[in-house]
């Protein structure tokens, strides 16, 4: 979807996403063995992924963002919101990377949430994991996020379909979440130079 | 402070921040608790434990309790 929504956080904002930036989620999705496995297949060719974009920028209700240092407005990662259900005030929260060494993801969750919460007035947010990626399963255990569901067979990855875990947030849960992420977004900004 | 006394230090902040008791050999890639969220926690929490604070580009190559403690005895040595 061509939107216009930028958030600006501590040391990280989330801005959408350009056709220009279709090298740079190549790169991304591609990049990490460790990650490329958990995720749906990317194709290495940028060509492909201007296509997707068309797509996307025709699609309503699916925000998608780059993760940004406002000091230097490098690209550290990405994420999106989609599949809004406007009816229900639901939305899946996703195509979550973050570049190996980066320290954006506590920021760039937290500013998702908040987008979802405080400025689209969503319900519910969740996610959909595979178990297998133990490491963001658990990110969301940390968060505090309710394991609502196994969904058995749930995601095709390569040839193969995987069990997935699905997390979720209702929006009374988002104060405790915040008061969760903020101050640790603070702290890890602060550290990496961002004054007050 | 010795390399047994700091290692015994990291099992104990590690174990409190991960919610279980780990091992020296404990690593990012086979502690599935370790995530980016409880990274950070861990980073801090040696920090204060050891009165030290690791430079930015340390942080994310911290990946190991052997790592912390083989940053600490280099650039932390009393």
């Amino acid at each position: 979807m061509r939107h216009s929504l930028r958030i600006e956080g501590f040391l990280y904002a989330l801005r959408p996403v350009e056709m220009a930036d279709a090298e740079f989620i190549v790169e991304l999705r591609t990049a990490d063995p460790n990650y490329v496995r958990y995720i749906h297949r990317t194709s290495s060719d940028a060509s492909k992924q201007r296509e997707w974009l068309d797509d996307y920028f025709t699609r309503d209700l699916d925000y998608y963002w780059v993760v940004e240092r406002r000091s230097n407005h490098e690209g550290e990662g990405l994420v999106g919101l989609y599949n809004i259900n406007p009816v229900e005030r639901t939305a899946e929260w996703g195509r979550w990377v973050i570049r190996k060494g980066s320290l954006a993801a506590v920021e760039s969750a937290l500013l998702t949430y908040r987008t979802g919460f405080e400025t689209l007035k969503l319900d519910t947010l969740y996610s959909i994991t595979a178990i297998a990626n133990s490491h963001v399963v658990s990110f969301h255990d940390s968060c505090g996020l309710h394991r609502a569901a196994i969904l058995k067979e749930h995601l095709r990855l390569g040839d193969s379909l995987h069990d997935a875990v699905k997390h979720v947030c209702p929006k009374e849960s988002w104060p405790a979440l915040n008061s969760r992420l903020e101050p640790q977004a603070q702290r890890i900004a602060k550290r990496l130079g961002w004054v007050p | 402070m010795n390399s047994n006394e700091t290692e015994r230090g990291l099992q104990e902040v590690f174990s409190v921040v991960l919610g279980h008791p780990v091992g020296p050999d404990v690593t990012r890639a086979n502690e599935p608790a370790w995530d980016s969220l409880k990274h950070m926690q861990l980073v801090f929490a040696v920090e204060e434990r050891f009165g030290v604070q690791f430079p930015e580009e340390a942080i994310p190559q911290l990946n190991s309790l052997g790592g912390f403690a083989e940053h600490l005895h280099q650039h932390h040595a009393p």
